[in-house]
């Protein structure tokens, strides 16, 4: 009980909420003098680290900012993205506390468009944001539903708001992520894609509050999308770029990958996987991080012929990545200046 | 001695309420300790309608931290009775660190007293239900099961008396008492209650 009245006495709990902790406290307190039940039976989320500023009054927004978007921090590059979902936390987190305190909070609109090119990052972020916004009571679940145009467009007249209301369905309490969203409206004005936005718009509308739809997709396509429709634009206040890559950052996710999969690049290697990005930079189909995993998985698999035609690997031959496997066609053997220097 | 809270929102008569029942209980002076918000603790002995003077008055935060009314009650009983007397608990005063403070002192009561005696007053009843902080109040104090009187003030205020009927109507376990502390009227109902609650044996 303690607690409950110095958050009253600091002026962080209303009168309202503290006499209300107050009555659940002594409704907890029942059961567990008579059964010794405890009052945390039920098994506890994996994310109990958060501070809690009292264990009825959900978790303290400001405190927790660092521990929620952590996750989000370590991804590499995307410093808008992040500048602005910083911005979305601190107004998110404000709301909470004014709705603590009993003062009115407005219920915004947070439904967004990522726009970028394919391996900025999209997907990547739009699951992030499924949690943070659960724990900041914005949304009730916070599952992240990814759909493409196949999942929301029918096959036949009246099968397409159905099948689009089942996934808006599917993703209440959380996110709907619209992948390559832009697709909904290609087919013209006989195609079922209009539908799919129709009922999309519609449901949104009805859900609003406990539903957050992200439409993602490469940045003209999008802007065509959401010119085609001029009550689009305004329904999706927060529109997010997602940058391509610089080349440092895709070499940073690089060995960020190969950390995690526990290989190393040999001295010259790097150069050659700096080339090899270069090349398929300018090529039609960059897929920037993606790419970067395909360049190295491509490397990987290289690696493991030339290492099969080893007469005894060792533990180093294994782990190593040498310049050869980066590059088309694996016609040398490996030389001295291969072998991975102390520097590296 | 049996420690009973008298607690409810801003203005409802709580103050009056208490020196009305001290007076009911044949008492001139009043021993009152007046707890400031800060912890510091003042006595006063007044007569009661001195203290009727200074302590009621039709503003607001009349009472800041808790006044505690020592009520004598009568000699056949045994048993004494203090009155807390409360600082009102509502919302809109939450940026006033002293009135925030009295209120956490009056919710540490609210958990500590052995009675509580809930004043609401009649006029501000919307359709015959409780506002939410009261409704609140009344639901802490049934949980912590101790007696628990529910006092509608003011009844003598115009729509008071209809009001109260509707609350009648809606809530059919509680039932109010209906006082006037300024007319003076009905407070001997809620003396038989603490009477009979505080019999020993």
């Amino acid at each position: 009980m303690d607690p409950i009245i110095d958050q009253l006495a600091r002026g962080r709990l209303s009168v309202q909420s503290s006499l209300e902790q107050l009555r659940q406290a002594y409704r907890q307190d029942a059961p567990r003098s008579r059964s010794g039940l405890t009052r945390f039976g039920a098994p506890e989320r994996g994310d109990s680290v958060l501070p809690a500023s009292s264990p009825d009054a959900g978790i303290d927004p400001v405190a927790a900012k660092e521990i929620l978007l952590r996750p989000l921090r370590d991804l590499i590059g995307l410093s808008e993205v992040k500048k602005v979902i910083d911005e979305l936390y601190a107004y998110l987190a404000v709301q909470t506390l004014r709705r603590r305190m009993e003062l009115k909070a407005d219920g915004t609109v947070l439904h967004m468009i990522f726009a970028g090119r394919p391996g900025t990052g999209k997907t990547t972020v739009a699951r992030l944001l499924g949690p943070i916004f659960a724990t900041l009571g914005v949304l009730t679940q916070g599952q992240v539903v990814e759909v493409e145009r196949a999942d929301l467009v029918g096959e036949y007249v009246g099968h397409t708001a159905q099948k689009t209301r089942s996934q808006l369905d599917r993703a209440m309490g959380g996110v709907l992520f619209v992948d390559e969203a832009y697709a909904l409206a290609r087919g013209g004005d006989k195609d079922f894609g209009r539908e799919a936005i129709d009922t999309l718009v519609k449901g949104m509308e009805d859900r609003s509050g406990n539903l957050i739809v992200i439409l993602a997709g490469y940045e003209n396509e999008m802007n065509y999308f959401l010119s085609l429709n001029p009550g689009l634009s305004s329904r999706f206040p927060v529109q997010i770029s997602f940058p391509d890559f610089t080349e440092r950052e895709l070499l940073q996710i690089a060995s960020r990958i190969l950390e995690e999969r526990q290989y190393r690049l040999s001295s010259d290697a790097l150069s050659a996987l700096r080339q090899s990005l270069r090349s398929e930079r300018w090529g039609s189909d960059f897929g920037n991080g993606r790419t970067v995993r395909n360049v190295i998985e491509r490397a990987i698999r290289r690696q493991a012929l030339r290492v099969m035609g080893c007469a005894q690997p060792t533990r180093q031959d294994v782990m190593t990545l040498f310049a050869a496997d980066f590059r088309e066609g694996n016609d040398h053997a490996p030389m001295s200046g291969d072998w991975p220097s102390q520097r590296w | 001695m049996r420690q009973c809270l008298v607690i409810g929102r801003p203005n409802v008569g709580k103050t009056l309420l208490c020196l009305r029942l001290a007076q009911a209980c044949g008492l001139k002076w009043a021993f009152i300790m007046h707890e400031l918000p800060d912890g510091a603790v003042r006595e006063r002995v007044l007569t009661i309608r001195d203290a009727m003077a200074t302590l009621v008055s039709a503003a607001r935060y009349t009472t800041v931290g808790i006044q505690t009314v020592g009520v004598g009650m009568s000699s056949a009983i045994g048993q004494r009775l203090v009155l807390h007397d409360s600082t009102g608990l509502c919302e809109d005063s939450h940026d006033n660190a002293l009135i925030r403070r009295g209120m956490a002192r009056t919710l540490t009561l609210m958990v500590q007293s052995e009675q509580i005696v809930h004043v609401v007053d009649a006029t501000t009843l919307d359709k015959g239900v409780l506002s939410p902080i009261d409704s609140l109040i009344m639901d802490v104090s049934k949980a912590r099961d101790v007696p628990y009187t529910l006092v509608f003030n003011k009844s003598d205020a115009p729509g008071a008396m209809r009001k109260t009927e509707l609350y009648r109507k809606s809530d059919r376990r509680t039932r109010p008492l209906v006082v006037s502390a300024l007319r003076a009227q009905g407070i001997d109902d809620i003396q038989r209650v603490l009477i009979r609650t505080n019999v020993v044996n």
